[in-house]
């Protein structure tokens, strides 16, 4: 559901008052930069895809449609995410978009060591995941995006989403529960 | 246990109630999750400074979008500090160089400056300005729709609510997957025109294209004069062939305005100085919504306008009389009647259409396109002026189309760049009439790489005389009169080559092949 203020903000722009699209930067900003970012692992990156982000929505806020069941989040991520895969497309040509994460691992030299130990225990979680259940899990747990906002995004119901989730955490959950399985044999 | 493994954990229960047994298990994993998610530090300086940019950009555009702004960023980028350091310093530049230089760099403002809207026209060679057909269609923006995450694409512009035109758009013509989204309980529309005016007679063989000339030397000579002032943290005069992209001059009072002056674009605006204009500063005070008696009379609002522009001694030569726009009006639902549900925009448009030797110019809508005046319901006062620009032309001569039942056939297609849906079985029809056209310039924008031309082309607008089965809110379909733009720029919308393949087009019409085929 949209906030009354962000329609309000909306129809200005759409009205040509753009000045006020700043009030949206200022509250995507940071979730957009956090998105952007878990799929490139590298500053630099991340800002300038972060920055056609917004240019791309402050040229076609117009288009946007108010009322549309696509909420201005959803509008604004789904941008972010296809220049996020437009940039890989042009990197890498025959990449797959959906192993962005893996890609990012492979790529970026300019990663410190601390983030590097942090991304290998995460990948041990991630790489157990199909692409599509690596996404949704991303989205909802790091980007704690809602359903809705995820479905906008895959272009699924949000009930696919839901149990793409669910299916997912209860995968990992069996191969937590074998671990410890295995570690409290061991140690009897 | 946090809320939000708690609001995780509730809803894997309700996809799946077994999970429950296993709950320390996932609060373990999820804990894992949200602990090893990376720490992303965000420079603050970045977003200071994109936040600038867009800002800047916001000023320029101010109207629907017209030109690729991503082909610009990287040079943006590093123009951006010398434009703050323009903007704020113009005054003082103004005052110091007519207190200290004026006299002994014989400098003045009067002798620098030619920024103003006087009509000038130079004849240009025969089809000077290459192919009319913008090349945005032919790909040479590096993004679709799609990519842009248009799941609602921007093709209904008959704002019939997203409908079909019948002939040319057939149910044979796709749009890209992804672009049209899934709508429960959407119903197609199928927009049928028809047309019921005169015989027409287009005997002229060729056309006069006018072509805007933006930049003139206003940057730079202004510049000159930046040079001569030590700023400080950065000199000017220590970077060379420079000018002034754009100046902002803002008014430190309450209800105060913003001036913008766009050197690279030859355009000038006026917008509200927009903290000056807030009465509401956060905290309990709430805007409360405009009410059916807010709303001003069409005559009180073209009075603001005129006498605003009077004020501030605008030079409107080149504009008609102003034409209260209905376009942001028209979701208003004033026939319910319901006070609660009314929504009234905060600021009315206004618009002066431009004149060029007599022929108004139109946008590719088929509305009067000119000098932008948006009226602030609230204030009861002029927010802002938009499109205000240079007007310096060159001008080129093009084949015309010359057959008029080619151009007939294409008003009964809905016109140029006219697109909707699909068609399908259970669309509803509207019918659309048009009558006798009469000729008018429409501006259209052509994409050249890193350029966007702002060009003119003599056009026929058939008016919509009678609407059947539905509102439809253009009052003009728009044929172009060059015949390059006829034959290369027909579809709006990247088709997918197998589908562009498939396409019967009508006589005299021939599809372009895409880019790098």
């Amino acid at each position: 559901m949209m906030k009354p203020d962000e329609a309000q903000i909306i129809i200005a722009c759409q009205q040509g008052d753009l000045t006020k699209f700043a009030q949206l930067y200022d509250q995507y900003i940071k979730k957009i930069y956090n998105f952007v970012y878990y799929k490139t692992n590298h500053p630099q990156t991340a800002e300038d895809l972060v920055s056609q982000t917004f240019i791309k929505a402050l040229e076609n806020i117009t288009k946007f449609k108010l009322g549309s069941q696509s909420s201005f989040s959803a509008w604004l991520y789904r941008i972010a995410q296809n220049t996020v895969i437009d940039y890989y497309r042009t990197k890498k040509a025959d990449a797959n978009i959906n192993d962005y994460y893996d890609l990012a691992s492979t790529e970026d030299t300019q990663l410190n060591a601390i983030t590097s130990e942090q991304k290998a225990k995460v990948q041990t979680y991630l790489q157990k995941l199909n692409p599509e259940q690596r996404q949704i899990v991303i989205m909802r747990l790091w980007d704690e995006l809602s359903y809705q906002e995820i479905a906008s995004l895959t272009q699924k119901s949000e009930a696919s989403c839901r149990m793409t989730f669910c299916r997912a955490i209860g995968q990992l959950k069996k191969e937590l529960l074998i671990i410890i399985a295995f570690i409290t044999l061991l140690i009897k | 246990m946090n809320d939000k493994i708690r609001i995780i954990l509730d809803d894997l229960y309700a996809q799946d109630s077994s999970l429950r047994q296993h709950e320390e298990t996932l609060i373990q994993l999820i804990n894992d999750f949200l602990a090893t998610k990376p720490d992303v530090q965000i420079d603050e300086q970045f977003i200071h400074q994109l936040r600038q940019t867009l800002l800047a950009k916001a000023q320029e555009l101010g109207h629907p979008p017209k030109k690729d702004l991503l082909t610009m960023i990287n040079r943006y980028r590093i123009s951006n500090k010398l434009i703050y350091i323009a903007s704020g310093t113009f005054v003082l530049a103004l005052l110091v160089s007519s207190l200290k230089y004026g006299g002994e760099n014989s400098l003045t403002l009067d002798q620098a400056l030619n920024f103003d809207n006087q009509l000038k026209i130079e004849k240009a060679e025969h089809q000077a300005f290459g192919s009319l057909a913008t090349q945005a269609n032919l790909a040479t923006t590096n993004y679709t729709s799609q990519e842009l995450g248009l799941a609602s694409a921007p093709v209904a512009d008959g704002r019939g609510g997203g409908g079909t035109a019948t002939k040319v758009i057939s149910s044979e013509i796709m749009i890209e997957p992804g672009m049209m989204p899934p709508i429960d309980n959407w119903q197609p529309t199928e927009y049928q025109f028809i047309y019921k005016g005169e015989p027409i007679d287009p005997t002229d063989t060729e056309i006069t294209v006018l072509k805007r000339i933006k930049i003139n030397s206003s940057g730079s000579k202004l510049a000159q004069v930046l040079n001569k002032i030590t700023f400080g943290l950065i000199e000017p005069k220590n970077f060379t062939n420079t000018s002034v992209d754009n100046v902002t001059i803002s008014e430190n009072k309450s209800l105060g305005y913003s001036v913008n002056y766009n050197f690279t674009e030859g355009a000038a605006s006026i917008s509200e100085n927009y903290p000056k204009w807030q009465r509401c500063g956060g905290g309990d005070c709430q805007y409360q919504p405009l009410s059916p008696d807010d709303m001003l009379s069409d005559a009180v609002l073209i009075k603001l306008a005129d006498e605003f522009l009077a004020q501030y001694k605008i030079n409107m030569t080149n504009y008609g009389s102003a034409i209260v726009s209905k376009t942001n009006q028209r979701d208003m639902p004033v026939a319910s009647g319901a006070p609660s549900e009314y929504y009234l925009p905060e600021n009315i448009t206004l618009v002066y259409p431009l004149k060029i030797d007599g022929q108004i110019v139109y946008n590719e809508n088929g509305d009067p396109d000119g000098l932008q005046v948006n009226i602030n319901l609230r204030e009861k006062k002029v927010a802002s002026v938009w499109n205000l620009n240079t007007q310096n032309y060159q001008a080129s001569s093009y084949p015309a189309q010359d057959s008029a039942e080619s151009i007939i056939q294409l008003a009964e297609q809905g016109g140029w760049r006219n697109y909707h849906y699909p068609a399908a079985p259970e669309s509803k029809i509207v019918t659309i009439e048009l009558g006798t056209p009469i000729k008018g310039l429409v501006r259209i924008w052509n994409y050249q790489g890193l350029v966007s031309d702002e060009l003119l082309v003599p056009a026929y607008l058939f008016p919509i005389t009678k609407v059947t089965g539905e509102d439809y809110y253009r009052t003009n379909v728009i044929v172009p009169l060059a015949k390059d733009l006829l034959i290369n720029d027909v579809y709006p919308i990247p088709l997918l080559e197998k589908t562009r393949s498939s396409i019967t087009p009508p006589a005299d019409i021939q599809i372009a092949p895409q880019p790098n085929q």
